[in-house]
Parts: C-alpha cells; structure tokens; sequence
C-alpha cells in the first residue's frame, strides 16, 4: 500500500514512460488515476461498459454507478452546483480545472 | 475503557546492527467509545504503534495503560487483553489458513473459555455482521473467495472475538470505492453500538469523514492531535505541505490563489459545497 505521495511517485514514472514512447495500460479503482489517460475502458463484472475519452466516462454519473464507481470530486461538485442553480460552463474532471471553471464564472458576473 | 499511552518509544536492530528509533516518546490518551485515526507517511510509526497497542510489542520504554493498568506489567493478564482488543492488519486476506470458513472465524475462540454453543453463535453472529449468509458461507474454503469476501472474512475473525476495542491497520487499502463505502459505513455502527475504534488510514477524505479524534505521527514522533477538524484545520497550516490536506482543503487554497477566498474552516466536501453554493448563487455575489 503506498500513501498519497507514493502515489504520485509511481503516477510520474508511468507518465514519463508514456513520454518516452511506452504505451501505458493502467488498472485502477481510483478515478483520479484515470484523469490522464488517452483513454478509459470501463470494466464491470467481466463486461466492458463503455470505452472513450475520459471526459465522456468520467463525467457520466450513470455510468459509473454502473461500474459501482465513484466520480472525481470536481465532477461530483459540477452536479451538486448545477442543482442548486450554479453551471458551471463545462464539467471538470481535475481541481484545476474546476479551479479555472470557477473563476471564469465569477469574472462573467 | 480508556488507553493511556505515556512516553511511549520503540527502537529495533537492523541486521547491520544499527538500532532505529520507529517511535519517539509519544503521550496521549485515548477514550472509551472514541473513533481515533491515525494518520502519517509511510515510515511514521503508524503500524508499530498498533502492535504496541496490541501487546504484540513491548516498548523500549514508556507505557502503556488499559483502564489504569499497564499492560506490559509483569503478571498481568495477556489474555483478557487479547479478549478486549481485536486489531487487523494489512491486508487480512492473507492470514486465512482454515479448510472452511467457519474454522477460520472460529479459530480467535478456540482460548476464549466459551463452550461450542457460544461459539458457534458467535461466528454466525460475526458472518452475518459481515453481510454473508451463514448457511451458504459455512462451508466454503476461505482461499476460493474474491478478494472483498475474503477480507471480510478476516474481518468476522476478529468480530467473533467480540472485542471492545477494535483496531484496523489500512483496513480500505485495495478495497473498490464500494467497498470502502460499506466498510467505513459498518465501523460506523460498530462504534455507535460503543466499540472504541482506531484506524490507521492513508486514506485522508475517510480519516476526515469518518473519525472523531486523530494523532498524526511523523518520523515516530507524534507532531499533532486532537479533534479531527481542528487536526485538519491545522494541517494546512504547517510546513509539511500537502501531505494531510483534503481534497476541498486543496481545492479552497488553489482557489484563494485565483482570488476567490473562502473560509479556511472548510475541510470536508460538504463544507466547500455550501460555500461555493452561497458563494456563487445571487445571494452571495451581491
């Protein structure tokens, strides 16, 4: 078991590889790991439940309650937000991007 | 029952003979009822002072106290102590052994006194607890389980005991986020229905979320505790950066630095939502 910064270690080594030219196949339970990827092929019970972009699995909150899943936090934060009235211009996977999507929408007002 | 722990230190010899300090003169108490976290990096300690804790240690120095006596005191009783706390260690799943599943909830009874009825209760009582079917479960080898049934199997292992006290060694680590779900959800209601739970954890948003008083260890030395919000209130605050932070906590400062200030009270997501909601309705621009 590695803590949070371990984490990251391993998360840098991955993305340097896949700089360097190394196709990288990742399989992970926390989504934030899968933020970065080219591409998420979205498993559950032996089935592939979906495959695209991670904008269009990560933000998909049935399908993944499908996969038993949770969302990112920033994507959890856009629909709880957009319930109470706020939209935000676009859902954001990562906190910068929620960050960004934020102050956008305070410098419109 | 409350755990006193006072000026507690652990040293051990590395086979080249160099003696390493894993904990450093830690005091603090713990009370009757209470859900502790322990928190920290890797190499802090954290696992050294649960077996401390567990007597499977015994410290260098210091002591340790269980309503008042120490247990590392000659002549007392190693197995009451063993019938009040419970503890699970990483990764459970491992330490089955038994031919059925029954047998391997059983085995922590086998010293326990009680006759083969209570014993028997105790197991259906613990599987069931565990969310199984006891009659379906019974049977079954422990090694032909998927890996979350097989931790909660452990985990009926050491419920069977009836502790008072339980204590769990990063008991979410490598479980799918439903599963952590139903874990935290199940030492919950353990600690409702009165049992004292420690949990070691690098999990910071289930330390956050879930328990009432944390200690946070560095290099084996106990650097923070107290209450869990005043803890993480405070974690921000010091120099050793992100390590320990929430996620909302992050997510509050990068967003000071874009020039949006919000409460540095907020900790939980809960917390951010309702500022960012009063923030950024009508109400709060104005």
């Amino acid at each position: 078991m590695l803590d949070p910064s371990g984490r990251q270690e391993v998360i840098k080594i991955m993305h340097k590889l896949h700089k360097a030219g190394k196709t990288i196949i990742a399989i992970t339970h926390y989504v934030e790991e899968a933020v970065t990827a080219d591409k998420i092929i979205l498993m559950h019970q032996g089935r592939v439940l979906s495959c695209g972009k991670p904008q269009a699995i990560l933000s998909n909150l049935e399908l993944m309650e499908a996969a038993e899943l949770m969302v990112p936090m920033p994507v959890r934060l856009y629909y709880d937000l957009q319930q109470a009235g706020v939209h935000l211009n676009r859902c954001p996977l990562t906190d910068e991007e929620l960050v960004e999507e934020i102050c956008q929408l305070r410098s419109k007002t | 029952m409350s755990i006193t722990i006072e000026n507690l230190s652990y040293s051990y010899v590395q086979h080249s003979g160099e003696k390493i300090a894993a904990l450093k003169g830690v005091s603090c108490s713990i009370e009757v009822g209470d859900f502790v976290g322990i928190m920290g990096p890797t190499g802090c300690g954290k696992t050294t002072l649960l077996q401390l804790l567990a007597g499977l240690l015994s410290p260098t120095s210091g002591h340790i106290y269980l309503h008042g006596d120490d247990i590392n005191a000659k002549g007392y009783d190693r197995n009451s102590l063993r019938q009040t706390i419970g503890v699970l260690f990483q990764y459970p799943e491992y330490q089955l052994f038994a031919t059925t599943v029954e047998k391997d909830v059983a085995f922590g009874l086998k010293h326990s006194g009680l006759c083969r009825d209570e014993i028997n209760a105790n197991v259906k009582w613990a599987l069931e607890t565990m969310g199984f079917e006891f009659e379906k479960i019974r049977h079954q080898s422990p090694l032909a389980l998927s890996g979350g049934e097989k931790r909660r199997v452990a985990i009926a292992g050491v419920l069977a005991t009836k502790p008072k006290i339980l204590m769990f060694d990063e008991p979410i680590a490598g479980l799918d986020p439903y599963g952590r779900q139903s874990f935290l959800h199940f030492i919950t209601q353990m600690n409702q229905s009165g049992t004292t739970v420690i949990m070691v954890s690098h999990n910071i948003e289930a330390l956050c979320e879930y328990t009432r008083h944390l200690l946070v260890l560095e290099q084996g030395k106990l650097i923070d505790s107290g209450a869990t919000r005043d803890v993480f209130g405070r974690r921000k605050q010091m120099a050793s950066g992100a390590f320990g932070q929430t996620e909302a906590q992050k997510i509050v400062t990068m967003l000071s630095e874009g020039a949006l200030a919000l409460s540095p009270a907020i900790v939980t997501y809960d917390d951010l939502l309702s500022a960012l909601k009063q923030e950024l309705t009508r109400g709060g621009m104005g």
